[in-house]
């Protein structure tokens, strides 16, 4: 893994030279296909590299596994500059040995919209999976700053994220409009995202408009658990998020508390030789006990903030997903109801044509209609049993796509889960044990002296 | 040792430092109970607590002076008391404190009720500490009021009142709040008191900063309580990894309590620091006696000048009313007179000057010696008290440190 790390990181000064190459291509092309933005001359675009050596260690982890047939990493932002706005792209690497793609290894720049394209793509074609989320858009504050290099630089991790786990998803990773995205050139790829986005409104008004009426007459036990999982889940995960923020805030306070502490200790020292070094040490030991918690609290937005909340959006999605099945089974339930209130319609009006005696007066002018409805009724309910049959299909397909998914989705969830914790525990880990050695340089430092005392 | 045991009054007379003998080597002293009772009739009652002082023999060859094993109740009043009068008895030594009579330095935590069980504990263990410190003083061990404190509960209440100290202590408290300007100090005890407030300085800056501290951390290690109900109803709704998250949710919990032990341990050792906090007001209270002492002297120097210039005068015979206003000059015999009466007067005034003198002398030594022990002494408790801060500190970094390591072993075993 070591040795991987370093490559990835070369891999991005030596390439340097070479993505700028892939950047003027890229230009060119925005011109020469009468340009999404405008058809002013593009401004030389900033070859300003974030990359930065920490964070790409983490990232090569998460995606860079040399046993897979597929992996991508999105690594080198770079911002460009043009008239009418001003973007980040992001450089992603995939590596590949699969039999639908031509070449083993391809390099494409992409920028956060098409990252939304593709997204929207996949919750298109893929109904019933739970297509991981995005990062959101900067928020207000953000707004301000959304060029800055922490923002950037957390974006493209969250895109790592969101890349890999379509990677390891059975059905989304073979999607023909992924395949796209990591491969196309940038021509190619613009001209393909413009073609599809006429066909994008029928699907989504679809779901829209059924999603609305979601009562539904018969509970689906399996998945009803699951959204009362998701629910608890969601809320035991946010309540942690609130307790850490929370300790973090204390811990804040602590910190200016223990800044105010050390000093005595060494100011002290001054008027005590006898005492001064010892005093020196336990001075010494609380500010590094300070400086490590410090560290502690620093950390807190990478390692729980952030994970968190891009956790808790993701149990959203599989809820959203759940719901859009419920949408199938409405119609299913919607159409079969139908179904049956013709059903006894017809019973009815036979009933009725069997038992003219019943109402002898009023039959006499309800007569063709009843035959009239009879003979509707005779063309309706083959056509409603037709449509009752396809949604129960439909309805079945999505049950099971869904439940292999979330049963797929389990499985991520609880190694993130795990990542998630472990990740935060190694932080507490790491800060105890900075406080261990702080003052356990103290006490090997009295143990001598003691001796000393003792002997004499 | 056992030879001189039967005159130990010696060593309050000379200051030398032969081998200290004190009481403690002799006996064995504790404020083994405490107990609340009250005063007064049903509806005005007051409440107060008594301390059971338990005087045990260790040395048979004591047995003719104590008994074997003697318990008295003490208020701590009466502690007050008994160091009033060494406060007057030995004015050039520097008395042990008493523990603090209202909670100082306290936080959320610490309960600011004196009769809170936490706190009479405390306070029990203080005056042991005094009565200890007392016991192993070389001079004030042998104190005769302060030994029939020990051992006759009502008796040493008549000869307190008896006595006459509590007037004694008034005029010494009156005459220490005058100002005194001093023409001449000992620069021994200018530094001595310019210590001790830089002393008192440094752990009033410390305990106040320590004790906001302690609230912060106590407060982080409880939060954790919270997380510990998080997980546990987490787990419940878990398959895989319920086991593992229920245990993490017991780990933080203890996580959480551990906290309470870690911070009454740092509090016993807070009282020891609060102890020199208090020391250092006995420390100053020898350099007032000091200056009271150096006052004495000047002021009979300043008796015998005065005296003299009068004496001068007299001799020129220029000293009379008369003579300022009519220009004569004495007769002879009035002269001889007046200027013999002043030759008298000044004899008297150096007597004085060299008997303050000897006093300050007296004091200084004395004093001076006790500071040597007392600064020793202090370097010795303070270094164990400091150390005990820092082991524990360490203690509880480790039971932290610890405890995550559970945790981490626990999430490494889920699936």
């Amino acid at each position: 893994m070591a040795s991987n790390n370093t490559s990835a990181v070369l891999d991005i000064v030596v390439e340097s030279k070479e993505i700028s190459s892939i950047l003027k291509d890229y230009d060119r092309s925005s011109i020469c296909s009468g340009s999404t933005i405008d058809n002013s001359l593009v401004q030389s675009p900033s070859l300003e590299s974030f990359s930065t050596i920490q964070d790409i260690e983490n990232l090569s982890e998460l995606n860079m596994d040399e046993n897979s047939d597929l992996s991508v990493k999105i690594d080198n932002p770079q911002k460009h500059l043009e008239t009418l706005e001003t973007y980040i792209t992001f450089r992603i690497t995939t590596k590949v040995a699969r039999i639908e793609y031509s070449e083993n290894e391809y390099v494409v720049r992409r920028r956060y919209n098409d990252f939304i394209w593709l997204r929207q793509k996949l919750t298109e074609c893929h109904p019933f999976c739970i297509v991981p989320p995005l990062p959101g858009k900067h928020s207000l504050i953000g707004q301000l700053d959304r060029y800055s290099k922490d923002f950037i630089l957390l974006r493209m991790k969250a895109l790592n994220v969101f890349v890999s786990r379509i990677v390891n998803h059975p059905i989304l990773s073979c999607n023909e409009h992924f395949k796209t995205f990591l491969t196309a050139k940038q021509p190619d790829f613009n001209l393909h995202r413009r073609q599809r986005t006429n066909s994008e409104n029928k699907i989504r008004t679809l779901s829209h408009s059924n999603s609305t009426h979601s009562a539904l007459k018969n509970r689906h036990l399996e998945f009803d658990k699951t959204k009362s999982y998701l629910t608890v889940l969601s809320e035991k995960l946010s309540s942690i998020e609130k307790i850490s923020s929370r300790i973090n805030k204390e811990r804040i306070d602590f910190i200016v508390e223990l800044n105010s502490y050390h000093p005595i200790f060494t100011t002290w020292a001054t008027s005590e030789p006898e005492l001064a070094a010892l005093l020196q040490n336990i001075g010494c030991a609380v500010e590094r006990n300070t400086a490590a918690q410090n560290m502690l609290v620093q950390s807190y937005p990478t390692v729980i903030g952030n994970p968190i909340r891009d956790f808790l959006t993701y149990i959203d999605v599989v809820q959203d997903t759940i719901k859009k099945r419920e949408a199938y089974q409405c119609a299913y339930e919607n159409s079969l109801e139908e179904l049956n209130k013709r059903h006894s319609e017809k019973d009815k009006l036979i009933a009725s044509s069997h038992n003219p005696s019943q109402a002898a007066g009023f039959s006499l002018w309800k007569q063709p209609s009843c035959d009239e409805k009879l003979e509707k009724l005779g063309v309706y309910i083959p056509q409603l049993l037709k449509k009752v049959e396809a949604n129960q299909d439909s309805l079945e397909c999505a049950n099971e796509s869904l439940r292999s998914d979330i049963e797929h989705w389990q499985l991520e969830k609880q190694q993130c889960l795990k990542k998630i914790l472990l990740d935060f525990v190694n932080k507490q880990i790491e800060y105890y044990q900075a406080t261990v050695n702080a003052w356990e340089h103290v006490t090997s430092e009295i143990a001598p002296q003691n001796n000393v005392a003792v002997s004499k | 040792m056992e030879d001189e045991s039967p005159t130990p009054k010696k060593h309050t007379d000379k200051n030398k430092h032969p081998k200290e003998d004190t009481i403690l080597n002799h006996l064995e002293i504790s404020v083994a109970e405490s107990e609340k009772r009250a005063n007064g009739t049903l509806n005005l009652r007051e409440f107060y607590t008594v301390y059971l002082i338990e005087t045990k023999l260790t040395d048979s060859e004591f047995q003719n002076k104590f008994p074997k094993l003697t318990t008295v109740w003490r208020r701590y009043t009466e502690f007050e008391q008994l160091r009033g009068y060494l406060e007057v008895t030995y004015p050039y030594i520097i008395l042990p404190p008493l523990p603090e009579k209202r909670v100082m330095f306290g936080w959320q935590k610490i309960s600011s009720d004196t009769f809170d069980p936490n706190f009479v504990d405390r306070r029990r263990a203080g005056l042991e500490n005094f009565l200890l410190r007392v016991a192993s003083h070389p001079v004030l061990s042998w104190d005769k009021h302060f030994i029939e404190f020990l051992q006759h509960e009502d008796d040493w209440r008549e000869t307190y009142k008896s006595n006459g100290y509590l007037q004694l202590m008034e005029n010494k408290l009156k005459a220490l709040n005058l100002s005194m300007r001093l023409r001449n100090t000992d620069p021994r005890f200018e530094s001595i008191k310019d210590y001790s407030h830089v002393f008192q300085n440094n752990l009033n800056n410390l305990l106040k900063a320590r004790s906001r501290v302690a609230e912060k951390q106590y407060n982080v290690h409880k939060l954790h309580a919270n997380y510990g109900r998080v997980f546990s109803e987490w787990s419940a709704v878990e398959k895989d990894m319920g086991d593992a998250l229920q245990k993490t949710g017991h780990y933080l919990d203890s996580l959480a309590s551990s906290i309470d032990a870690g911070l009454e341990d740092e509090e016993l050792l807070v009282d020891q620091l609060k102890e020199y906090l208090f020391f250092a007001n006995s420390l100053q209270n020898v350099c007032k006696n000091y200056e009271y002492h150096q006052l004495q002297l000047e002021s009979a120097e300043d008796n015998v000048a005065s005296k003299n210039v009068e004496r001068n005068k007299a001799q020129q015979g220029k000293t009379s009313l008369m003579s300022r206003l009519f220009g004569a000059v004495d007769t002879d015999e009035v002269r001889e007179l007046k200027v013999n009466l002043l030759d008298q007067q000044i004899q008297e005034g150096a007597a004085a000057v060299n008997v303050s003198k000897t006093n300050l002398n007296d004091f200084s030594t004395k004093a001076l010696d006790d500071i040597e022990r007392f600064q020793k002494q202090k370097v010795v408790d303070l270094q164990e008290t400091l150390t005990s801060y820092a082991f524990l500190q360490l203690k509880t970094a480790k039971k932290g440190l610890q405890t995550w390591l559970q945790i981490r072993d626990c999430l490494q075993n889920v699936p």
